[in-house]
């Protein structure tokens, strides 16, 4: 691949792309973020970007397309996440051809072991750049860098630059283009005779159509990398490659080395030696006080008391602070009712669309976008402080006894915010049966999604009785529940399904870092954005259906009907023409309970209404009406609609006296019309602790579904589907029955 | 000569070969530990669970099944400085 760019001075008329590579936790996204400006995740776990990112900045004219690569350890891919990287590089996949230049983030403080990828990466023969991240931290501990002396040893700019505080991105950015401009390569690191031998023993069996990838590198791969694709592409039979590898690792092995770790043994010496003298420990530096956190946060005991009162405090916040804004943005949705009601009151049917419809159904959604912040503002805190890793080391023995590992933690606690992302971080997990193990039972743990179901049935129907700390406790048990199944269940997955012995467990613990407000509040922001997008396109046009197949069919003969059983039924009490006098007023009590009874038989016999009743004999056992069954239908495509649509059912269904307009007095005067409990309500604690358990456990949701079958494959996006959602009736069914029958509330 | 998992904590250790297992000994020299660096147990979590060791260039949780493939010799524990 020639490129003739730059040495003319016309790199303007092509954008350049630059990859950016580095080993987790040496701040690449951080800094591919302000490079850029366009910003995504940011995390503090090791191999938090799990997707190749883009992003477009120009320096001088010139545009620089950045593709910020997973973190890899070393181009030796073990997981999903650095195979990513490792075929970016190769130019094999998204990256039109191969990258034009390489950045390579390393932590200033461990300059000798960041730099491992970038010595792998030389024999691709890509203009490099290096960049000294964290700087300020490696200063404050006292190294000293001589830089000059660095750019001669290394052959290629090296830039100091604190990612999370914006500093050295200009001359960042400066250098690549620099680099593109004079092709500035990567000095190649000095190999000992026995490694040239084995590298000459492979050459000869390159296949020459090797995608214009240099041939030294092709051959190191294969040497280094027994696992990699660079085996593919020699030549000949796979016995005919196993003898060529086998001599050669003999002469490794002739060498003094073990041909597994020969190659980071002798880069991370070649550094050292190399680099020697350019990076001095000149003073003592003080201790970063966070030093001394593990003492505590990864104490056998001490640990996990501070995890478990983390995590209790994460849901205790999420509930206590949301209240205050979820009341305003309640009344402001009444107020907007009351608004387009008047304004509309000369169309029934459109007042009713815009009221009941639209209205109520996007404001019952909205009204939790403050719990949904407050949850992934603390998860994105513990993210980038480094403790989630903590929690991963904590998690990992019991997680180990149900064939899962703590590499598992990090995916099933953001799913606790969003099971998307949460499926997207498995590809962190090397091995492939604890990888769909985990992302099998991810959708079990109870997303943000879930919160709106739990906050109207707590607050209506346990916080009224047994105050706010049983109400808090419920909502961190209903958070529990997935975790007491997925765990048990992914026992049984390993066992019947996946059978296969453990790779090893590692896992490097970062060190502690102060997060920056500007990557938080950014991720905050995103997830806000995305779940009113949602809101505004997914649920509205549920909603807008759901409210029109409640509304229709709507003959004039069922309010004739209605009317006269009604002047029937009461005239029992009243004289008749008392009757009609009183209901020639609309303001009278009389015309107001017609009115009700009129809006629930038309509900009833709506197409949704008798779809609903006829499938809500499946749903008795669990304390369902049919009304709840409506819902429950409704939010199969995602979760959130269930809010929205009994928000639509009660405001469709009447209760036009009742003052308060919020759904969780709705559901309290809710009665039974008819059959053995006519009278009593439909509400107890026994049915709103079903519906909870209800959809803790089911699927009810199309993006899950979608993205387990890009993760895995069809068959285990809908083994997991038809699971949950049996898992889920059980699970409503056997809550129902114990708390009526069992246990008197 | 010993090995990692019956360090105790604050022990201090340097690792000697990794031979035992490849992808164990790929992995813990990607992460930057290597034959003849020093190291330190922090913590051993309880019922078998893994190790945390402190190492110049970093910090790694090692499961203990893992920690017994790996071979260290100890060195004199005297109190460190802080």
């Amino acid at each position: 691949m020639s490129d003739s760019l730059g040495a003319e001075g016309k790199s303007a008329t092509r954008p350049l792309h630059v990859a950016i590579i580095g080993q987790p936790n040496t701040g690449k996204t951080s800094l591919f973020n302000r490079l850029t400006g366009l910003r995504q995740r940011v995390g503090n776990y090791p191999g938090v970007t799990v997707e190749r990112k883009e992003g477009r900045t120009f320096f001088e004219g010139v545009e620089l397309i950045c593709h910020d690569l997973p973190g890899t350890y070393s181009l030796n891919a073990f997981s999903p996440d650095e195979q990513i990287a490792v075929n970016a590089l190769c130019g094999r996949s998204g990256i039109e051809l191969r990258p034009d230049v390489i950045v390579c983030v390393t932590d200033a403080s461990q300059l000798n072991r960041s730099l491992l990828p970038a010595f792998q990466a030389a024999a691709l023969g890509i203009p490099f750049v290096i960049a000294a991240n964290f700087i300020d931290e490696a200063q404050n501990k006292g190294l000293h860098f001589d830089f000059a002396k660095l750019e001669e040893r290394l052959g290629v700019s090296v830039i100091p630059t604190v990612g999370n505080k914006n500093r050295g991105v200009l001359e960042l950015k400066a250098a690549v283009v620099q680099a593109v401009q004079t092709r500035r390569l990567l000095s190649p690191p000095v190999w000992p005779e026995s490694v040239h031998e084995a590298l000459d023993l492979i050459h000869p069996q390159i296949s020459p159509e090797a995608q214009g990838i240099p041939a030294e590198f092709i051959a190191q791969r294969a040497l280094f990398d027994t696992s990699a694709q660079a085996i593919r592409q020699l030549r000949g039979s796979e016995e005919e490659r196993r003898e060529v590898l086998r001599q050669a690792h003999l002469k490794v092995q002739a060498g003094g080395h073990y041909p597994a770790t020969a190659e980071p043994v002798l880069l991370f010496a070649h550094a050292r030696d190399r680099l020697a003298d350019c990076v001095e420990q000149r003073q003592a530096g003080a201790p970063p006080l966070a030093r001394h956190l593990d003492v505590v946060l990864a104490h056998p005991f001490g640990g996990l008391a501070v995890f478990v009162l983390i995590m209790f405090g994460v849901f205790q916040a999420v509930y206590s602070w949301s209240g205050p804004l979820m009341d305003a943005i309640e009344s402001g949705t009444g107020w907007t009712q009351d608004k387009a009601s008047a304004l509309l009151s000369g169309t029934p049917m459109l007042q009713s669309l815009v009221a009941d419809g639209m209205i109520a159904g996007i404001g019952s959604v909205v009204v939790f976008l403050p719990q949904i912040l407050i949850l992934t503002l603390l998860i994105a805190l513990l993210e980038d402080t480094g403790y989630l890793a903590r929690a991963a080391f904590l998690a990992d023995r019991l997680f180990s006894s149900f064939g899962l590992s703590g590499k598992s933690f990090v995916p099933l606690m953001s799913s606790y915010a969003c099971a998307i992302p949460g499926i997207m971080a498995t590809r962190t997990i090397e091995d492939p049966r604890t990888r769909l193990t985990t992302l099998f039972i991810a959708p079990l743990m109870s997303c943000s999604a879930r919160l709106p179901v739990y906050v109207v049935m707590i607050g209506a129907f346990i916080e009224p009785h047994y105050g706010s700390t049983v109400a808090a406790l419920t909502l961190f048990a209903m958070h529990l529940l997935g975790p007491f199944i997925a765990l048990p269940l992914a026992w049984v997955l390993q066992k019947l399904v996946l059978k296969a012995p453990s790779p090893p467990f590692l896992l490097e613990l970062p060190p502690y870092r102060m997060p920056s407000v500007r990557d938080v509040v950014w991720r905050v922001g995103q997830r806000g954005k995305r779940f009113l997008t949602d809101a505004g396109t997914v649920i509205f046009c549920i909603t807008v259906l759901v409210w029109a197949l409640l509304y229709f069919p709507r003959p004039e003969s069922v309010s004739e009907q209605i009317r006269a059983q009604f002047i029937v039924s009461q005239s029992a009490e009243l004289r008749p023409e008392i009757i009609l006098k009183e209901l020639q007023n609309p303001d009278s009590q009389l015309s107001g309970e017609l009115k009700n009874t009129i809006a629930s038989a038309y509900l009833e016999q709506s197409f949704l209404g008798r779809a609903g009743k006829a499938v809500q004999p499946i749903f008795a056992p669990a304390g369902f009406d049919w009304k709840i069954t409506v819902g429950v239908l409704a939010s199969f495509p995602a979760r959130e609609v269930i809010i929205s649509t009994l928000g639509v059912i009660y405001n469709l269904g009447g209760d036009q006296n009742e003052e308060s307009t919020d759904l969780r007095s709705k559901l309290k005067n809710e009665v039974w019309p008819s059959g053995p409990r006519a009278g009593q309500p439909v509400f107890t604690v026994a049915t709103a602790a079903a519906i909870m358990v209800f959809f803790a456990l089911c699927m009810q949701c199309g993006a899950t579904v979608a993205i387990m079958k890009a993760e895995a494959n069809w068959k285990w996006a809908m083994s997991a589907f038809v699971l949950m959602t049996a898992m889920a009736w059980v699970g409503a069914v056997l809550t129902y029955q114990v708390l009526t029958h069992w246990i008197p509330l | 000569m010993s090995k990692l998992s019956s360090l105790k904590p604050g022990q201090k250790a340097h690792l000697n070969d990794l031979s035992q297992d490849s992808v164990l000994a790929q992995r813990l020299a990607a992460t930057g530990l290597m034959p003849g660096h020093e190291l330190d147990l922090q913590h051993k979590m309880p019922l078998g669970g893994p190790v945390l060791c402190r190492f110049p260039s970093g910090k790694v949780g090692i499961r203990r099944a893992d920690a017994h493939k790996l071979h260290v010799t100890t060195t004199d524990i005297s109190p460190s400085h802080p």
